[in-house]
């Protein structure tokens, strides 16, 4: 039987990682990295992109920056032939990818509501469909991260401004990418590859954090009692993209401090 | 005649409702009634089951009959049922209701680090193995008379959903300090997997099973706890027992014959958030 630190070693692995350099993107890729694997760093900021993977160049660990705008077809084939061209098929794809205006039902306009579906949605359809050859060569896995309010709905009153509202389009796309999930564990299960989402609770950006009124209302509203920090996620990141995950496909973990239970 | 227009009828059907003299129990036995069922009131009291269902019978023209029944009593639950049939006749709808906060209160709100096995078991003995006990034994006779039927199991807010402490702060239930025990939470849990297995088994004999999940429900909490509740939800009060009717009315109707195993949540939002 494999030994547990086996069972969660990427050693040999490629994972490209969507949205790689932002908040939660950052602790993904650090999770995927620190577990042996050769981490691509991707997003439409190429420079940001290099930074971070230089970071983990210098720390040890193996990584790579990739340019790649996932709402755009041309560019998600492009970012797919440079990345084969240097590190061959790809084992592991987190769709990760998430930028918005904040919203509210009200305010938020047709071009808005049909990007952020584009950006957290389809894109994640779009890099499935590129990855589709690497995964199925190398029996891959793929992770989709969803969110709390992919399952339940934003309680409005605690967003009293603009500025902090959680746009309708932000759950319908999240609730989406729940169900493609599903989908896709099933369709491509003959191929021996495992899909699978986490779906976290609050984590809120450092601009979040000062607002101290918000902040207190937010964590009031959750178990635990407190919003989590990006390096919580690297748990459930690793278990599902990892050997140690081998029978589970189809699922949703959420990392929430327990939001949804109460 | 427009078929729609009866899709909720219950005319003639035979109706049992078991804790029928609870606070949901009276106003689903109102609700069957008023929708034409000859209802049987079940619950521990035969006298006052007697009562209510000589009211009922006034009220809406239909026959009822109360009847003593202990849900965690086998033989009670065959009895019972048995003069159902002899009196009614065959059973069709099961609302499969009863739960108990048993005789001792302090013992029912005690924290969990200190609930007793024997309380823990005493609860257990209502709520899931008297659903058990009164799901089997309807299950056996609607079988047997081959005609079908539609059982409604009870279930609760927090069979899905845990309760969140500070609700409960100052919170009080008919003047004792409220709370909802874990044995409440993991049983109403189990009546939705109980909901699910006989749902599949029973499919072949026309038998549905669904779980009505009632959100809280108005009664002798004190004006902090409905505050407390009614802050959590989104709809910004707790239900009144009329509103869970339409719901039972569904589940117990043809309207919703294509309906089996499913869970019908009337919380007002609460889980939505």
């Amino acid at each position: 039987m494999k030994k547990v630190m086996e069972l969660f070693s990427l050693s040999g692995k490629t994972a490209l990682v969507t949205g790689g350099a932002g908040y939660l993107g950052r602790a993904i890729c650090e999770a995927l990295a620190e577990a042996g694997a050769t981490v691509i760093v991707a997003s439409r900021q190429l420079e940001k992109c290099r930074q971070f993977a230089d970071q983990l160049l210098e720390q040890g660990w193996k990584a790579d920056a990739e340019q790649v705008d996932v709402t755009d077809t041309v560019s998600v084939k492009q970012a797919f032939r440079s990345i084969r061209s240097r590190h061959g098929a790809i084992d592991i794809l987190v769709n990760n990818a998430w930028s918005g205006t904040k919203n509210s039902f009200e305010s938020i306009r047709e071009e808005e509501w049909k990007y952020d579906l584009e950006i957290s949605l389809t894109s994640v359809f779009r890099c499935v469909r590129e990855a589709l050859p690497d995964l199925k060569k190398n029996r891959g896995v793929i992770l989709n991260v969803a969110s709390m309010y992919g399952h339940t709905a934003p309680d409005y009153r605690i967003y009293d401004s603009l500025d902090l509202t959680n746009p309708p389009s932000y759950g319908a796309a999240k609730a989406g990418t729940i169900q493609l999930t599903k989908y896709l564990a099933s369709f491509l299960s003959p191929y021996g590859i495992r899909v699978n989402a986490i779906s976290p609770g609050p984590f809120p950006h450092e601009q979040t954090r000062k607002n101290t009124a918000f902040m207190r209302q937010l964590s009031s509203k959750n178990p635990l009692n407190r919003v989590g920090e990006p390096h919580e996620l690297k748990g459930a990141v690793l278990l599902l993209c990892s050997p140690a995950g081998s029978y589970m496909t189809g699922q949703n973990i959420c990392v929430d401090g327990g939001w949804s239970i109460w | 005649m427009n078929w729609f227009e009866d899709l909720f009828r219950l005319d003639g059907r035979v109706a049992v409702v078991t804790g029928g003299l609870g606070i949901l129990g009276r106003t689903f036995c109102e609700g069957l009634a008023a929708y034409g069922a000859h209802v049987a009131v079940l619950d521990l009291n035969p006298g006052a089951c007697a009562e209510f269902a000589r009211q009922l019978q006034q009220k809406y023209g239909r026959p009822c009959i109360g009847v003593g029944c202990d849900v965690s009593k086998p033989v009670q639950v065959k009895r019972a049922f048995q003069k159902v049939e002899d009196e009614l006749g065959n059973v069709r709808i099961v609302l499969n209701n009863a739960a108990t906060k048993t005789s001792d209160i302090q013992a029912f709100y005690a924290p969990i680090e200190k609930y007793t096995l024997k309380q823990w078991r005493k609860v257990s003995a209502v709520n899931l193995d008297g659903v058990f006990v009164v799901a089997r034994e309807a299950g056996r006779r609607m079988i047997a008379t081959g005609a079908g039927g539609s059982i409604i199991q009870t279930s609760s807010l927090y069979g899905w959903v845990a309760p969140n402490p500070a609700m409960y702060e100052g919170a009080w239930y008919g003047g004792h300090a409220m709370n909802t025990p874990a044995v409440y939470s993991a049983t109403k849990a189990a009546v939705h997997g109980l909901t699910r297995y006989l749902a599949i088994q029973w499919a072949p004999y026309r038998i549905r099973v669904n779980t009505l999940v009632p959100g809280g429900v108005e009664h002798e909490q004190n004006d902090t706890f409905k505050k407390n509740y009614a802050s959590r939800t989104p709809l910004g009060r707790m239900a009144r027992a009329e509103e869970m009717v339409g719901a039972v009315l569904y589940l117990a109707s043809d309207a919703s014959s294509y309906m089996t195993g499913q869970a019908l949540i009337v919380d007002g939002g609460y889980t939505a958030w």
